[in-house]
């Protein structure tokens, strides 16, 4: 590398002392809180000796130099240059971004870029009298600090813990505290679990340029070795990451596994945005096995979307790989690729009042098999309109009304039972009478909102196959809604009724905010997901919230019996030190959502800072009806102003058989003071 | 270039010349007071001040002190310093020159509050927050 | 006890209908947050207010079978807003948030066709929710 030469820029440096002696010779002594200024660097003592014919000068302590605030010496006496870029500090100290600190018998400035410290001890640990052996730090022979690169080099550097010696380098390079991005090892770290025994990953980060890295971690264990690659790259309107990771175990029975996910996204000045997110994976077990990703199914796409007030137009290219065991033998029967578009303009309607929409649509599905029925690939192409428009009455009555028509043709394939070409035409309106009412008093401002409905669906035309609707939920935001179903493919029929009640309040201060929402679709027919005979489950849902920090949501379908169809509840609380996430969901067995076993499953995750230094987390995954945990997480962390320590352990409880349960453990240790890491504002005091 | 402070060497017994535009003499206390334009002359040092009060010995020949005051502007071919005020007693050789004292030399200037010049040893002493400008050489 | 419509003659209701510009979306997500808020608060050609928003949105799986399946995902979403009059002062900031939940058993064009739809309802309740809040605002005003 060519010796960057800091150029000394044109101003003059500056001296100022409490008194100034001119001796013959050209010898100059200021004395009384000295300082001398020149580009960049600045120096303070108690006596400077300023000879302008040597240009040198004799300074007595105790000595700050300070290159920038990151980069400071202290010393006890000096023999600088008098553009202070060249010279000696004797009994003196570096210390880099107020984190790492080396001193040394002796400091050489060189070229007031380079600093070079003899028989020097480094540490970023606070060093107090009562604690005089730091947690850590490396004596060396010599290191070598350049300012310009922001490298520190080491030279026969030996590692000590608590005072004992753990590691002995000839050589040795670290990144000073300031650089934030700088080719070179990153931290390792040590993981282990049942299948692959202890594992050690040591990641080397390349930077390419300023908007793009690559990192390489080779992982060693005993029953694996495997190279992961992760590339990013920044655009100026968008970015690119490619991961992946080449693995040579003998976990199962194939030679070679590994994984490939490559995302990117990309926006053009106009709006629109496109990219693709791309997954794949050699084996159903990889991506758990090496704790890369707990995903029971792989998504692939490749899109390009715009929305904005005017409407939406998006396409979008799927790929599905299922990494479900009991999914593997029927894969070529679930659906393989799909595609779908959609361009949609909403208009306001003058005239008529209201807004409306129309809207074109289609969606390709593909499944590999050619077998009838279960290898059915379906065609959609459509078109579907909406107006709605309120009407206010004088007396506060809101009268809404919504109506939609759409059109379908689908072409079937595959599928003997279908005819093909099957065309549809929909339709569905509601009208909508709404009484909100609301009271402001000193506790908050209460909103009472009483809702009805009468709705009305139908269908004209031949079956047409069931692909996208086959997932149906009820809750407050589709209870009113003209259709339950998310996709296109299902139409509700027959008339509808519905009421519902919501009571909102905004607290002030100390009163929480709370709400509740109420409702019930009487003469619905969309089978009994949602229904007992013709009545829906009621929807109830309740919020409640005090202050920021505890918020609780819970949401509940309750049958004709008023039993529990659907129960799912959300409590967070975030405190100063202790924040905690509970999540219950329960979901009764249900045939037509085929779901034979009911879900009743409690997760909860806690961290907890007991000090300013540890902290602690758990996180479990219980399932209630098992009587029995399905994961556990407990992490342990230690930080203070020099190290980070981190210990985890996770415990899944999977058995199935190509997925055994087990035991991982990750240990990192991370040094403070070198490469950016950032140590925790809490600097120890020396406490006496 | 460096600073080169040796340059207030002055030899104190040199004849001093005084010339002025006007000069009252008050005979009872012996004071001879120049004002306007007022140049003194000793060697190669040239001292210039608004008025120069002169303090002769009690022998009257022999000036004992020259009190110089009104902005006072001391020269020697290598240096110059100037202030407010200055003092100047010839026997020991030494000047004392008081209030915003700015000593000039090239690129380089020296500020003080005050500034005492021993003529004899050529050293100057300055105090109260001293200012110091100079280019370094970067040798080391 | 206290109560006055909404839509009432000095009800909130009326002092925003058709009068709030709503921040244009440019996602899936605000697309649908503000297809609900103009048909909660009309369209407008001449604002006296502006709404701003800020749409955050995380998925966890629930349900997760001992062959590490996932049966149900729920969507968590959290939407800070902030309502100014034309001069840009605030007259009313807050914070809503909500989840709706989508079950995963199945065909992935169905879960994807769900998982569309979650989003989409789980906006319809936190423009709901800002609705009110703003309700609120105008009232105290």
């Amino acid at each position: 590398q060519e010796r960057a030469q800091t150029q000394a820029s044109g101003a003059p440096a500056v001296l100022l002392a409490d008194s100034l002696v001119l001796g013959a010779g050209n010898v100059l002594v200021a004395a009384g809180n000295v300082e001398v200024l020149y580009d960049g660097a600045r120096l303070t003592a108690s006596r400077v000796t300023y000879d302008s014919t040597a240009g040198s000068l004799a300074i007595d302590g105790p000595i700050r130099l300070e290159q920038g605030e990151r980069v400071v010496i202290l010393a006890s006496s000096a023999q600088l240059s008098d553009d202070l870029r060249n010279g000696i500090l004797t009994s003196a100290r570096l210390v880099l971004d107020r984190q790492l600190q080396l001193a040394a018998a002796e400091i050489n400035r060189v070229d007031g870029r380079y600093t070079q410290l003899y028989k020097t001890v480094a540490s970023a640990c606070e060093v107090c009298a009562a604690r005089p052996v730091p947690l850590w730090q490396i004596r060396a022979k010599e290191v070598v600090h350049d300012s310009v690169e922001q490298q520190l080099y080491f030279t026969k550097a030996t590692f000590e813990i608590a005072g004992v010696p753990v590691l002995y380098l000839p050589r040795m390079r670290f990144p000073d505290p300031e650089l934030s991005r700088a080719t070179g090892f990153l931290v390792p770290n040590i993981r282990t679990s049942t299948q692959l025994g202890v594992g050690i990953e040591v990641p080397y980060f390349i930077t390419l340029g300023d908007s793009a890295d690559v990192t390489v971690s080779p992982f060693v264990s005993p029953n694996a070795r495997s190279l992961g690659v992760q590339y990013r790259q920044a655009f100026a309107r968008g970015d690119l990451e490619i991961a992946g990771a080449g693995t040579f175990d003998d976990l199962t029975d194939d030679r070679t596994r590994g994984y490939l996910f490559a995302s990117g996204t990309w926006q053009t000045a106009g709006g629109l945005t496109y990219g693709f997110d791309l997954k794949t994976t050699s084996d159903i077990a990889y991506l758990l096995d090496y704790d890369i990703s707990s995903a029971d199914r792989l998504e692939s796409a490749i899109f390009a979307e715009k929305f904005d007030t005017q409407g939406r137009a998006l396409a979008r290219l799927y790929h599905f790989q299922t990494l479900r065991e009991s999914d593997i033998d029927i894969a070529d029967t679930l659906p393989a690729y799909y595609a779908t578009a959609l361009y949609e303009r909403r208009f306001s309607a003058p005239g008529l009042g209201g807004q409306g929409y129309w809207q074109v649509s289609g969606g390709q599905v593909l499944r590999e098999s050619t077998l009838d029925e279960s290898g059915r690939d379906v065609l959609r192409l459509g078109a579907k309109g909406g107006w709605s428009r309120d009407w206010l009455m004088p007396s506060g009555l809101l009268l809404g009304f919504d109506s939609t028509a759409a059109l379908d043709q689908y072409w079937t394939h595959d599928d003997s039972t279908q005819t093909s070409p099957a065309i549809r035409l929909s339709g569905a309106s509601s009208l909508t009478l709404t009484y909100p009412m609301l009271r402001a008093t000193s506790r908050g401002t209460d909103v009472i909102t009483p809702i009805a409905q009468l709705g009305w669906s139908g269908f004209r035309g031949d079956r047409v196959p069931q692909e996208d609707s086959t997932l149906v939920e009820l809750d407050e935001a589709n209870l009113m809604a003209l259709s339950r179903y998310p996709g296109h493919d299902a139409s509700e029929t027959g008339p509808r009724a519905a009421l519902g009640f919501s009571y909102a309040h905004a607290g002030t201060g100390k009163i929480p905010d709370y709400s509740l929402k109420l409702g019930r679709i009487f003469t619905l027919d969309t089978g009994d997901t949602l229904a007992t005979g013709d009545r829906s489950n009621w929807v109830i849902a309740l919020q409640a919230s005090l202050g920021a920090k505890t918020h609780m949501s819970t949401r509940a379908q309750l049958d004709g019996a008023l039993e529990p169809a659907k129960l799912e509840t959300r409590l967070t609380y975030a405190g100063p030190q202790f924040e905690a996430d509970i999540v219950h969901a329960y979901v009764r067995a249900d045939p037509d959502e085929n779901r034979d076993k009911s879900l009743n499953e409690l997760t909860f995750a806690t961290d907890y800072q007991w000090s300013s230094r540890w902290s602690s987390g758990l996180a479990v995954r219980y399932d209630l009806d098992g009587g029995q945990a399905s994961k556990l997480g407990v992490e342990l962390g230690y930080r203070n102003e020099c190290v980070a320590v981190a210990l985890g352990v996770t415990r899944r409880f999977t058995n199935a058989d190509t997925l055994e349960a087990s035991t991982g453990m990750s240990f990192s240790v991370a040094l403070a003071g070198f490469g950016g890491t950032q140590a925790s504002a809490a600097r120890s005091q020396c406490l006496r | 270039q460096q600073i080169a402070f040796g340059g207030l060497q002055q030899d104190p017994t040199a004849p001093v010349e005084v010339t002025a535009d006007s000069l009252a003499v008050d005979q009872a206390t012996g004071l001879a007071t120049f004002s306007g334009n007022v140049l003194i002359g000793q060697g190669e040092m040239r001292m210039s001040a608004a008025q120069v009060v002169v303090v002769y010995g009690t022998t009257s020949e022999e000036i004992e002190r020259l009190e110089a005051s009104g902005g006072v502007t001391l020269a020697t071919p290598s240096d110059a310093a100037e202030a407010d005020s200055a003092s100047y007693t010839i026997a020991s050789g030494e000047v004392t020159l008081t209030g915003n004292v700015l000593v000039t030399q090239g690129a380089n200037t020296i500020a003080a509050e005050r500034m005492v010049i021993d003529l004899t040893a050529g050293t100057g002493r300055m105090d109260g927050r001293v200012k110091t400008t100079f280019t370094p050489s970067g040798a080391q | 006890c206290g109560f006055t419509p909404v839509y009432g003659p000095e009800g909130a209701g009326l002092a925003l209908r058709g009068k709030v510009a709503v921040q244009a979306p440019d996602d899936a997500t605000s697309y649908a947050l503000v297809a609900r808020l103009q048909r909660r608060l009309g369209l407008t050609q001449s604002p006296d207010y502006r709404l701003t928003y800020t749409i955050t949105t995380a998925s966890t799986s629930v349900g997760v079978t001992d062959e590490e399946a996932t049966t149900r995902y729920q969507i968590t979403g959290q939407a800070r807003y902030s309502l100014t009059d034309l001069q840009g002062s605030v007259v009313r900031s807050g914070t809503v948030s909500n989840f709706t939940a989508y079950s995963a058993i199945g065909s992935d064009v169905a879960l994807v066709t769900a998982r569309a739809d979650a989003n989409e309802r789980l906006m319809v309740m936190l423009a709901d929710q800002i609705f009110t809040g703003l309700l609120g605002a105008v009232t105290t005003q």
